[in-house]
């Protein structure tokens, strides 16, 4: 890998290189031994890869934060389907869908009826209006492959952070949310969404941030969404601070929630119809006072490392004092806070005892004592799907890097973007 | 004769001048791997909302870990950027500029 790594290095970061060829080969790889997976580059030279979703036949739709959507065919060709604000080579290029910070082009999901309506949906920053928002696009993908058209925007009031802030990771942009995901359960799309370091939004009714929206393909609400009285009916449920991992129980399809922790406590969440995730960032209630600019998400001591349980004592991620019937946590990461943005199940015989376990990615965030911890973890959970069981660390047969997102293929193999700008694919 | 005695002084100096600098490279190469890879990337082209390090100049990287050292506040990442300024002496700073500007050009 280390060859691999010293080779990355000279290749031009714009060329998307599909190197579907260059296999670094386990010393022994056996069916079902998860500790010897295989890995494959399968795109390297991206600009910030976030999302990835594929068609039966392995065609992988695929966003890169701040340059658009592509799809890599089986042929190992890419094409470069929808561009954003001033990139060029794209198909189509839409000047409003704009990045900056967290914010950009960030989740992709394909139609459960793509074969008949070929539509895709893609979840981006937006311009159009000011303030900008976040929106959900629908998308025709032509017989090609080589180009979008029909674009419709199905949800267009997801809040964006417009202003920098007094907070750590401040600037405009942050908790943007961003993953989409369709439930082969009930088929409708599930949309992640973030606080934006304002506190009025997780607990708001009417704002869409902080939120998980379960919408049909048009936009409108699922009929059985259940929040409380006064809220938008697009809300599944809503108090959460910035989910951006998503993934439904292989079993019972349940939507199971990955979300990021401010300084501690990174979260696990079964989701309940119409439930709260109990985060309140509020100042001057739950026993806290003043907080910078009005949002104690990382208070006390934003800028300063400190005990992690004390700082989840005095804002915690999950509040059940303020909201007892809050939907508890199944795993906190042990308290840490390091960056879990993606979620998904692994389903299949080759995953041996795995299967039908989560794996979540885990990016990496070194503050105040923090370990990094960069890595992916397989959670299992009991046969419920409620409860976890066992927590253990992939070993990697490749560098960790930040694991912005996880997704298995049609192949069975696990596929993960990274912020280094790759998309791998592990292979047990 | 004394003219290769001069050539001969100067080259050691010039060899022992570009070691010394090898190792200064190399010093910022282990402090980047461990301190500033994770964020900023393999190549410091930057990830997520951690900015591009390669199109900055050895000043401005200078200038700015020396400010995050003395507890400035310098842009949204300063609560992320501080403790690790903290630890850093003014060689190390150096050297962390070096490798980086040297290496990513």
């Amino acid at each position: 890998m280390l060859e691999r790594s010293r080779i990355t290095k000279t290749l031009p970061f714009a060329a998307a290189l599909a190197c579907s060829t260059f296999v670094v080969m386990p010393a022994l790889a056996m069916g079902t031994n998860t500790t010897s997976l295989q890995h494959t580059v399968v795109l390297e030279g991206l600009q910030a890869p976030w999302d990835m979703a594929f068609l039966p036949d392995g065609t992988m739709f695929f966003t890169e934060k701040c340059h658009g959507l592509s799809v890599l065919l089986p042929s190992g060709e890419v094409n470069k389907l929808l561009g954003m604000n001033e990139t060029e080579g794209y198909a189509t290029t839409a000047d409003d869908l704009v990045c900056e910070g967290q914010a950009g082009m960030n989740g992709v999901a394909v139609d459960p009826d793509f074969e008949e309506n070929r539509r895709i949906y893609v979840y981006s920053t937006s311009a159009m209006s000011d303030p900008r928002t976040n929106r959900v696009l629908r998308l025709e993908v032509n017989e090609e492959l080589s180009d979008v058209s029909e674009r419709t925007d199905i949800v267009d009031d997801i809040p964006y952070k417009m202003a920098e802030s007094d907070h750590p990771f401040g600037g405009p942009g942050a908790h943007n949310g961003g993953r989409i995901r369709f439930n082969p359960g009930d088929g409708f799309l599930y949309v992640t969404t973030g606080d934006n370091h304002n506190s009025e939004i997780p607990q708001s009714p009417t704002l869409m941030g902080s939120k998980v929206l379960r919408i049909d393909t048009d936009g409108n609400a699922a009929p059985d969404n259940a929040p409380p009285e006064g809220f938008d009916p697009r809300t599944y449920t809503y108090g959460h601070r910035n989910v951006q991992g998503i993934a439904f129980h292989p079993q019972t399809n349940t939507p199971i929630v990955a979300e990021h922790g401010p300084w501690h406590s990174d979260e696990i969440t079964v989701l309940v119809n119409g439930g709260n995730g109990g985060w309140d960032p509020r100042p001057n209630m739950a026993g806290r006072e003043d907080c910078p600019d009005d949002y104690c998400g990382y208070s006390p001591n934003q800028m300063e490392g400190m005990n992690r349980f004390e700082r989840a004592a005095f804002m915690p991620m999950t509040d059940l004092e303020t909201y007892p019937d809050a939907m508890k946590p199944i795993w906190d990461n042990n308290g840490w806070s390091q960056g879990t943005g993606s979620a998904e199940f692994l389903t299949g015989d080759q995953w041996g005892e795995w299967d039908g376990a989560m794996v979540v990615g885990i990016m990496g965030i070194g503050f105040g004592g923090t370990p990094i911890g960069q890595r992916i973890d397989v959670i299992q959970l009991n046969e419920e799907g409620t409860e976890v069981v066992d927590v253990t660390e992939m070993t990697l047969p490749m560098e960790a890097g930040r694991f912005r997102s996880v997704v298995q293929g049609p192949d069975g193999s696990l596929y993960t973007a990274v912020d280094e700008g790759m998309i791998h694919k592990l292979t047990p | 004769m004394k003219n290769m005695l001069i050539g001969t002084v100067a080259a050691i100096m010039i060899a022992g001048q570009g070691s010394a600098f090898a190792q200064d490279l190399a010093d910022g190469e282990t402090l980047y791997q461990s301190s500033c890879r994770a964020c900023h990337g393999p190549s410091a082209q930057g990830m997520a909302s951690f900015p591009r390090l390669a199109d900055k100049t050895e000043e401005i990287l200078i200038e700015r870990l020396q400010a995050y050292r003395e507890g400035e506040k310098v842009g949204p990442n300063s609560a992320l950027m501080i403790p690790h300024a903290t630890k850093l002496t003014d060689e190390d700073i150096e050297n962390i500029a070096a490798y980086i500007t040297t290496t990513f050009p």
